[in-house]
């Protein structure tokens, strides 16, 4: 009889010392269990001196020590945060966003598919529409986790807070035309995770409707193509919303975030240029599909016009990143005065010293 | 008036916080385990939980200040802890601050004019 709570008691024990030390360093753990054991003997020995001790008194030792994560806690030097507090504000923001515009891009893209297909049940597209919603939303979530993890792991602090803080290298009071419009970087996500969207799920989808006993489309692009480009199509797009989530997260026209923008955008025109002239990824019979789905009598200069803007879609995109990368490098130096440039200069040496 | 003791409290708590290592590392110039400092401590009413003691063993050790070992031949095994020399001269030093401190505090107090 009085052997059970014996039992009991040493059971709960190594129950208690396994969940405080789980996580520890192996090379320590051995160690501190034994040394925690001795101490809750200790502890029960000094309720019941003589006596065996009974739950109660298990109970009473243990509720002392806490629960088992605060001891582990207590025992760790740092604290360890996939994200920590200082970064969760400037993620939970993103998220919403992020989260927000894919669910409205999946919504869009399964209201298009059910509004131009005439040879299926709506309750399928309910069901389609339920599993890809769960799917793009896990996928979103994943990216924008694993992304400030990164952050947190590798230290990023887009704050600028540094280690070794210096009066003259504090940030300029911005001014409301030096910050970036809140809107721009918000407008950019949902715009760029809406053609992600599009462009994987329904590629066809992109071109001019007609109504052709049932609503049809006239697809711009060349399906085939698209699917084999895909992936360079979203590693463009993914590199357009690390920009945009940059800017949420410090919304100044500062030196770090020019060099950001300067290389992202050349990333991405490199690619833009692979994209467009190393893949025929437009629809060439565009033009002549238009002409026969709406009975017009284009002339051969419509067609030809056609030809003309694919053949120079591209030089109008590399103006674009090229545009934006002059405006940012002149908002740049117009916002920051020449104090800026010289401490970012001194940082960075600082920072390749060590 | 719950609200009086609940900032007191709270304060004292702050204040005993920065006394805890000098209570630790004035009892161990002889080798001690945690839980016999546990009941020093409070046998001299300064308290101390086990579960801010245990910790704080392991860190003062890691930090140089304290070293330990293994005692195998009693009953239970138990870990003993005392000052290294680093430790001593940390401990005479602090414990210099602390008188430095009192004297200057007893005698900021007794300047002030609250208290008649």
């Amino acid at each position: 009889m009085n052997n059970q709570p014996y039992e009991y008691v040493d059971d709960m024990i190594n129950r208690y010392i396994y969940q405080v030390t789980k996580h520890m360093n192996p090379m320590t753990k051995k160690d501190l269990e034994n040394e925690l054991r001795t101490l809750i003997y200790d502890m029960l020995e000094a309720r019941t001196p003589g006596t065996t001790a009974t739950k109660e008194d298990l109970k009473a030792v243990l509720t002392e020590l806490g629960s088992p994560s605060a001891l582990a806690e207590k025992y760790r030097d740092t604290s360890r945060y996939l994200i920590s507090p200082e970064l969760f504000p400037a993620y939970l923001f993103v998220l919403k966003i992020v989260l927000g515009a894919t669910l409205l891009g999946m919504c869009i893209v399964t209201i298009l598919e059910l509004i131009t297909s005439y040879d299926h049940i709506w309750y399928s597209y309910l069901g389609n529409w339920f599993g890809s919603m769960i799917g793009s939303a896990v996928m979103a979530f994943a990216f924008v986790t694993i992304l400030f993890a990164l952050f947190e792991w590798k230290g990023v602090n887009l704050k600028e807070l540094l280690p070794d803080w210096e009066v003259d290298e504090l940030p300029p009071v911005p001014t409301k035309q030096a910050n970036i419009p809140i809107g721009e970087p918000i407008a950019g996500i949902i715009f760029t995770i809406l053609c992600m969207v599009l462009f994987t799920f329904a590629p066809q989808l992109i071109g001019a409707f007609y109504d052709d006993g049932g609503l049809k489309a006239i697809p711009v692009f060349n399906l085939d193509t698209i699917r084999v480009v895909l992936p360079l199509f979203l590693m463009i797009m993914g590199l357009g919303l690390l920009k945009n989530i940059w800017e949420l997260v410090d919304r100044r026209y500062s030196i770090p975030y020019a060099i950001f923008v300067f290389i992202i955008n050349t990333i991405s025109t490199i690619l833009t240029i692979i994209v467009f002239t190393r893949f025929d990824i437009w629809n060439v019979n565009f033009a002549e599909q238009i002409n026969s789905a709406f009975h017009l009598n284009f002339n051969f200069s419509a067609i030809a016009s056609w030809d003309l803007i694919i053949d120079n879609f591209v030089i109008f995109l590399v103006i674009i990143y090229f545009l934006e990368i002059i405006s940012i490098i002149i908002k740049t130096i117009k916002y920051n005065n020449r104090f800026d440039f010289l401490n970012y200069v001194k940082s960075m040496e600082n920072r390749y010293k060590h | 008036m719950a609200k009086k003791e609940e900032i007191l409290s709270g304060l004292l708590l702050e204040l005993r916080r920065g006394t805890i290592v000098l209570s630790v590392l004035c009892q161990l110039s002889a080798p001690t385990y945690g839980y016999s400092l546990v009941q020093e401590l409070s046998g001299n009413e300064v308290p101390i939980e086990a579960n801010t003691l245990y910790p704080l063993l392991r860190r003062l050790e890691k930090q140089g200040l304290l070293k330990s070992e293994w005692e195998t031949s009693g009953a239970k095994p138990r870990k003993y802890y005392m000052l290294t020399d680093l430790g001593s001269e940390v401990y005479v030093q602090l414990k210099g601050e602390w008188n430095k401190m009192v004297v200057n505090m007893t005698k900021l107090m007794k300047e002030d004019k609250n208290n008649e």
